[in-house]
């Protein structure tokens, strides 16, 4: 993994370079992308602290976004890099509880849930391998690893009736790096336009909580859904 | 089936050039190498990074609170073991309404060391306590509590070590967390009114950052001017500074010759004497000199002159940051709208 990580690194500057010594047209044009996810995490925990992993079999995917804007690196004709920013947002939420009350009170409510919000600043580095094209239509592979940077973590307790939040910018790793898989469509809709759909899965590769006696890797899955616009040439 | 050329990445725009020249020149593969070096040094140094400051304990925590026996009988009844002294702030920190408990234990034979308003000197094996619990009713608090966590501090070898204890649910016994988490608990307020809140229990790295002094951890509390006050003790009122010289905790001081830290909520002070107290507790911890935000833009403590405290260059912002609940950067997860109501009528009195 950490081998692959580095290839793409190598990879990154290529973009600033390549364009000084060719000719050629390579930033082809750009990918905007809207991108409903769900997300989760998995828990990894030392013997000592193994019996809180109990206090969160309450919880469940929950769903989130992305939203990212990207130029398109034209490698060769199979081959294209995406590389630009991204917003993201995965969420994680345990299940409605009963609550229990001791007395009597006007309005008490009945059941909660907590959901809880991870945002990120990232920037995504892609490659996209053409499988196959006929006619207007491309069939690719996809894949790539961002670099998040967190910003906060939003809190809700949701009383079904009531809610309320709160947020942390602190607590959790700063710097977070994911790697993503996916294939995808893309289909041309005039000269210099294209539609995009691709399923994908993504999965972060350092722990968000930052404890030594735990480690909580998030993940997403979804639908990466776009546009390309082809540059002017 | 064979990939037509004219059909991959190959748009208009871009048949129409020269594609033959080279991708990788010597000048890539440098730069690249540089960036990689430089990526892969910065990865390594910010992977532990969460903006909280990480100060190690030097000796090892019991993983369960009754080690300690802390407790005598039903925990939930909060009665003190021998030697552990039951003692009272002035003003306290305010955390999403919990009600707090807090003990000290002095090895026998040994005393607290005054040192003027400030804390005092604590011997080594020292032990303090703070149990965080909520009423179940708060209009009637026969009906129980809820013990949540119970936080120690504990001196060894002239070190500090943290750590925090999560009740279960039965409330026989507490077992320690290191890494933080949170928990749903709900109460009935003063007012009649349910409750529901996504209790944070604190991780390490969050008491090392409330609690540190350049780079060490501290208590916060017990300062003797924030223990100088009036506390009932076997039936009698009594000064709390006097009663631990009594029971022998406590070295020689006169209670007179030390500051008074007022009751926030106490309105027979000024509004400034109360305002400032309420920074000293919830604020100054960070916002000083050696603290986690080193005084760059607050000096909160108390005994700050207000002049050097910086609050008046920082007017709005204190008001929106505390009513955004930005701050404190950690420890609640609402905004405390009584203090809040006296932060802003004292930044209006400026
Ligand atoms: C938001 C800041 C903050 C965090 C986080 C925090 N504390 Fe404290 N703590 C305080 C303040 C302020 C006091 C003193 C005021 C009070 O007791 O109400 C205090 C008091 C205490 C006391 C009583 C003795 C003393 O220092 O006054 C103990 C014990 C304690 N904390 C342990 C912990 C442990 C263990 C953790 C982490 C699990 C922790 N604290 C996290 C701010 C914090
Ligand atoms: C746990 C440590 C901590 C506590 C407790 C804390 N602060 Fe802060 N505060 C910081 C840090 C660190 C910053 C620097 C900015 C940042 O990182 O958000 C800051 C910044 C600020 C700022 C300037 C914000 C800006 O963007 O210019 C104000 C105003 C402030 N704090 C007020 C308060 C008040 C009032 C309290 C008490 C109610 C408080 N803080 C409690 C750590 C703390």
């Amino acid at each position: 993994m950490k081998y692959y990580f580095l290839l793409l690194i190598l990879m990154l500057p290529m973009a600033a370079m390549a364009q000084d010594t060719t000719r050629v047209r390579r930033f082809t044009g750009l990918v905007l992308a809207f991108i409903p996810q769900y997300s989760y995490r998995s828990l990894h925990y030392d013997a000592d602290s193994r019996w809180l992993e109990s206090m969160r079999d309450n919880e469940m995917p929950n769903t989130g976004i992305k939203a990212r804007a990207q130029v398109r690196y034209r490698i060769n004709d199979r081959i294209a890099l995406l590389s630009g920013v991204e917003y993201a947002n995965l969420g994680i939420k345990t299940r409605f509880e009963d609550l229990q009350w001791i007395s009597e009170a006007d309005n008490l409510p009945q059941k909660s849930r907590t959901i809880y919000r991870y945002k990120f600043l990232a920037l995504p580095l892609h490659i996209n391998y053409i499988l196959t094209a006929r006619d207007n239509l491309r069939v690719y592979a996809g894949g790539g690893v961002t670099t998040s940077v967190f910003l906060s973590r939003k809190t809700k307790v949701d009383l079904r009736d009531d809610h309320h939040a709160s947020a942390k910018t602190v607590g959790f790793a700063k710097f977070s790096w994911s790697a993503t898989i996916g294939a995808g469509l893309e289909y041309m809709v005039g000269q210099r336009f294209s539609i995009r759909a691709e399923p994908f899965i993504e999965h972060y590769f350092n722990s968000i909580v930052t404890d030594d006696h735990i480690r909580e890797y998030l993940f997403s899955f979804g639908l990466s859904t776009g546009v390309f616009w082809a540059f002017k040439g | 089936m064979l990939f037509p050329l004219s059909q991959g990445y190959n748009t208009i725009t871009e048949t129409a050039m020269d594609q033959r020249q080279p991708l990788f020149t010597w000048k890539y593969f440098a730069l690249s190498g540089l960036i990689a070096t430089a990526l892969l040094a910065f990865i390594l140094t910010a992977c532990n990074e969460d903006g909280l400051a990480h100060i190690d304990n030097t000796a090892t925590m019991q993983p369960v609170l009754s080690e300690y026996q802390i407790f005598e009988g039903k925990p939930s009844a909060l009665n003190p073991a021998a030697g552990f002294h039951l003692y009272e702030l002035s003003t306290e920190l305010f955390s999403d309404y919990a009600e707090k408990q807090r003990l000290v234990k002095v090895p026998s034979g040994q005393r607290l060391t005054p040192r003027q308003d400030d804390l005092p000197d604590f011997p080594d094996g020292t032990i303090l306590v703070k149990t965080f619990y909520y009423y179940h009713d708060k209009r009637d608090t026969s009906k129980g509590r809820q013990l949540i966590e119970t936080r120690l501090e504990i001196k060894s070898g002239d070190r500090w070590n943290v750590g925090t204890y999560l009740w279960n649910p039965a409330q026989t016994d507490a077992r320690l967390v290191t890494s933080g988490l949170n928990k749903t608990v709900n109460w009935i307020d003063e007012h009649g009114i349910g409750k529901v809140i996504s209790y944070h229990v604190p991780s390490n790295h969050e008491c090392g950052t409330c609690h540190s002094s350049n780079d060490v951890i501290i208590p916060i509390g017990p300062k003797l001017r924030n223990l100088n006050t009036d506390v009932s003790r076997d039936g009698a009122v009594v000064n709390q500074l006097a009663y631990f010289q009594q029971q022998g905790v406590l070295g020689d001081v006169d209670p007179a010759q030390i500051t008074a830290l007022p009751r926030w909520q106490d309105t027979t002070y000024g509004l400034q004497d109360r305002a400032r107290a309420y920074l000293d507790m919830n604020c100054a911890h960070c916002h000083r000199r050696g603290g986690f935000e080193d005084g760059d833009r607050l000096r909160l403590g108390y005994d700050t002159p207000l002049s050097d405290t910086g609050i008046s260059g920082q007017r709005d912002n204190i008001i929106d940051q505390l009513s955004e609940g930005r701050m404190p950067l950690i420890g609640t997860s609402m905004v405390h709208g009584e203090a809040l109501e006296l932060i802003r009528s004292y930044i209006k009195s400026l």
